[in-house]
């Protein structure tokens, strides 16, 4: 669950967000959230879990009742990097990697659930300032390139995404219970970054924008692998002096066991 | 059983992992090789990244050669000195490896690069292996004794200066040659993960005129040290040591070592090294056909997992 200062300010937030979409703010929507997990711990047998999020849509006494339905859009995003994007070409008769891109600051996950077609939900535009959808992720390359290239890049680095399940697109991923009442899952894969993970959801009706809301949940190793990868990260030396001892003392091991043999 | 592996940060399965090991261990025990040469390629074709099955293979190195070189030490059968020396270039030979590992790795062509190291020698060795091992058949067939090649009296070794004399092997040779094997195999131990003694034992035979007693011991005296370094370097420099995954590969390798042992006391030698050429080199060739065939993706993602470049 959010803090309340965060609460507060997306509240803010909100009632700005109104006010610019020429909204009273005595008639907005407000919308309430909760995951069924704040952690998710990488241990050794994990293969991939799925969170699942309820929220409900809450207007108060001032609010007008309006026709037409809500839309409800969850973005979530993983902790960013600045990936690069490389391409192979022949070159002798062997292939390798030739052209490289980096990107600035590109989630390392990134998965959107709508509970109806996104192009349905809102304009364009709008998804694009709120950088909603697949398509309105925004790639900067670190270096400048050309507009072309840069939109090849791009594109290859969704559909690596996409296929090993770090991005994903889901138009029917947000289910109404009632008028007031959705629930959607999120699905980790095993290959997720640990680190902090942010999910936005945004309330519509009839294209227009008339709540947010923003939960966060962490991915921690935890147990022995944690213990193992942050050794290897924070203690380098003592990690690899250990990584030494263990390999001594299992061929000493075996050199004792088997020695008659 | 799955397994994750945090430092490849994938989750493989282990009896997977321990049942390649285990096979290799067999082979190592055979031959009497160390089997990184073997690992190396089957972990990259499992899926892990060359970086780390590289970087792994060489932690793995070491606890498939210490009982050996232990073995070796209490019967006197190690050249103190000249792995000293050995040492001494392989450790110079690890560091540039190891630091063209992460340059490399940065530019892109790691993969590439360690793909056609091991082209280049599982092609090598596996041809020679077949040669002679078919030639050994034949031979054998036809009744006639083998003859074993002597090494001639002198050697260009023994005309380079700073000459050292090496008591133990009776040998009193320049330092040079002696410093350029190490270093040579200490490059190959960072780049390729291997231990190098499919080249370190043929060079100190034929190059060094070392004589065959003390080949074996002295030569994993050296690797032993040279694969410890370069799991320091490696873990310290580029952080692509997984030691959940070494573990699996060393305790797997270690029992199939035993078994390989026992069987090749009831098996025809020349015929097992003829089949191992075989696998060499259709590891070989499986390495080369991914380098040349139009891969299924051009595109790839590198986060560079593990240490970051700031």
């Amino acid at each position: 669950m959010t803090m309340p200062g965060a609460r507060f300010l997306a509240f803010l937030f909100i009632a700005a967000a109104g006010l610019a979409a020429g909204i009273k703010p005595s008639q907005a929507e407000k919308l309430v959230a909760a995951l069924s997990q704040e952690t998710v711990f990488i241990r050794s047998n994990f293969t991939g879990t799925a969170l699942t999020l309820f929220g409900a849509i809450e207007r108060d006494a001032a609010t007008v009742g309006r026709s037409g339905t809500y839309d409800l859009v969850s973005v979530v995003r993983g902790p960013n990097e600045w990936p690069v994007v490389r391409r192979k070409q022949k070159f002798s008769g062997i292939w390798l990697n030739r052209d490289a891109i980096r990107f600035r600051g590109i989630p390392t996950y990134y998965s959107v659930q709508s509970n109806r077609s996104l192009s349905l939900v809102a304009d364009e535009s709008v998804l694009q300032r709120y950088e909603i959808g697949l398509t309105n992720l925004g790639f900067q390359p670190a270096q400048p390139i050309m507009e072309a290239e840069r939109l090849v890049f791009s594109t290859a680095l969704i559909r690596l995404r996409l296929a090993n399940g770090l991005f994903s697109e889901a138009p029917s991923g947000v289910s109404f219970l009632n008028e007031h009442i959705f629930s959607t899952r999120i699905r980790l894969p095993s290959n997720i970054r640990t680190g902090p993970y942010r999910i936005e959801l945004y309330l519509f009706r009839d294209g227009a924008l008339l709540a947010r809301e923003a939960l966060n949940f962490g991915v921690r190793k935890t147990g022995f692998e944690a213990f193992v990868y942050e050794a290897s990260q924070d203690q380098p030396l003592v990690y690899g002096g250990a990584a030494v001892a263990i390999a001594i003392a299992l061929g000493w091991l075996a050199g004792l066991l088997f020695r008659q043999s | 059983m799955e397994v994750y592996l945090p430092i490849a940060e994938i989750t493989v399965n282990a009896l997977a992992i321990f049942g390649m090991g285990a096979a290799v261990g067999i082979l190592a025990g055979m031959f009497g090789i160390g089997g990184g040469f073997l690992i190396t390629p089957l972990l990259i074709f499992s899926g892990i990244s060359p970086a780390v099955a590289v970087a792994t293979g060489a932690n793995q190195v070491i606890a498939s050669s210490v009982s050996g070189m232990l073995a070796h030490w209490r019967r006197n059968a190690v050249d103190r000195d000249l792995g000293l020396v050995l040492l001494a270039g392989g450790i110079i030979g690890a560091a540039i490896g190891v630091y063209a590992f992460r340059i490399l790795r940065q530019l892109g062509y790691l993969d590439t690069v360690i793909a056609l190291f091991y082209v280049a020698f599982l092609g090598v060795i596996g041809s020679l292996m077949m040669f002679e091992s078919v030639r050994a058949i034949i031979k054998r067939r036809h009744g006639r004794p083998l003859s074993l090649r002597r090494p001639g009296a002198h050697s260009w070794a023994e005309r380079l200066p700073v000459k050292m004399r090496f008591k133990r092997s009776k040998l009193y040779i320049s330092i040079f040659p002696v410093m350029g094997l190490g270093g040579a195999v200490g490059l190959l131990s960072a780049i390729m993960g291997v231990g190098g003694g499919f080249i370190m034992v043929p060079a100190m035979i034929y190059l060094l005129r070392v004589p065959t007693n003390v080949v074996i011991g002295t030569s994993l005296f050296q690797i032993v040290f040279v694969a410890a370094f370069t799991t320091m370097m490696q873990a310290i420099m580029n952080g692509t040591v997984d030691v959940v995954l070494a573990a699996l590969l060393m305790i797997a390798s270690v029992l199939g070592a035993q078994i390989g042992v026992q069987a090749a006391q009831k098996l025809k030698a020349d015929e097992l090294r003829a089949l191992l050429a075989l696998l060499v080199l259709a590891v070989c060739a499986r390495l080369i056909m991914r380098l040349v065939t139009t891969p299924d993706e051009a595109f790839s993602i590198t986060a560079l997992a593990g240490k970051m470049i700031a």
